[in-house]
């Protein structure tokens, strides 16, 4: 059964680039909340219903790094193994599952716990959290099944 | 479910390596079936049915659990 989309086993490296400078640079945006000069502009934002399309300043800093995390999560996590069989795809979707069930698992205790602004701030994070928790969960799988031992050991 | 195929594949002299490459899948995929660990698609067990000449009743083999 081939009918999955992936991207080319060769693009892998490019999302774990992606990924981990995106993931990087974001927990230091988070910690420090530094946005680089260079990247404020005056864009065309919609942010107000009565003011659609209005050119105001902005900082693209944490769309960038945004961009980063998710456009290198997937790639990372959904790019054809050097050699894809259905039993990659099985550790795939599992490790799929897994990772909706864990992310909504916490999105409960968050709703239950926190509340107000802080609430806002830790949903930010758990605009990723799925894709993070998927290719975690994934690539230890892969990882785990790469040690198996020869027939000869 | 239980299976043969690694007395198959031993009576027949051919390595996880070399039944992974005629099959198309990972050595491990291969370990993984040998040791119970992973139950291969229809298509494969008809693959190793026919790598390994063997029918595919004596090569796998129903246990209680897969029952229920």
């Amino acid at each position: 059964m081939k009918n999955t989309f992936l991207f080319p086993a060769k693009w892998k490296k490019f999302g774990y680039l992606l990924f981990l400078s995106g993931l990087a640079l974001g927990i230091h945006y988070l910690i420090f909340n530094f946005s680089p000069d260079l990247l404020n502009f005056s864009i065309p934002l919609w942010n107000d219903i009565e003011k659609i399309l209005e050119f105001q300043p902005n900082n693209l800093y944490d769309e960038l790094l945004s961009l980063l995390i998710i456009s290198g999560g997937l790639i990372t996590g959904f790019s054809k193994e050097k050699i894809e069989d259905e039993m990659i795809q099985r550790i795939r979707l599992n490790s799929l599952v897994w990772a909706v069930l864990v992310n909504y698992l916490i999105l409960i205790a968050l709703i239950v716990l926190l509340y107000d602004f802080l609430f806002f701030d830790v949903m930010t994070i758990h605009l990723f959290s799925l894709l993070i928790l998927f290719v975690i969960k994934y690539k230890w799988e892969i990882s785990k099944m790469s040690k198996t031992p020869t027939d000869e050991e | 479910m239980k299976n043969n195929v690694k007395i198959q594949r031993t009576i027949l002299g051919i390595s996880q390596k070399e039944l992974s490459e005629k099959m198309g899948v990972s050595r491990q995929t291969i370990h993984a079936i040998e040791t119970g660990k992973y139950v291969p698609s229809t298509i494969l067990c008809l693959k190793l049915g026919e790598l390994l000449r063997i029918k595919i009743e004596e090569l796998f083999e129903l246990e209680d659990l897969d029952w229920k």
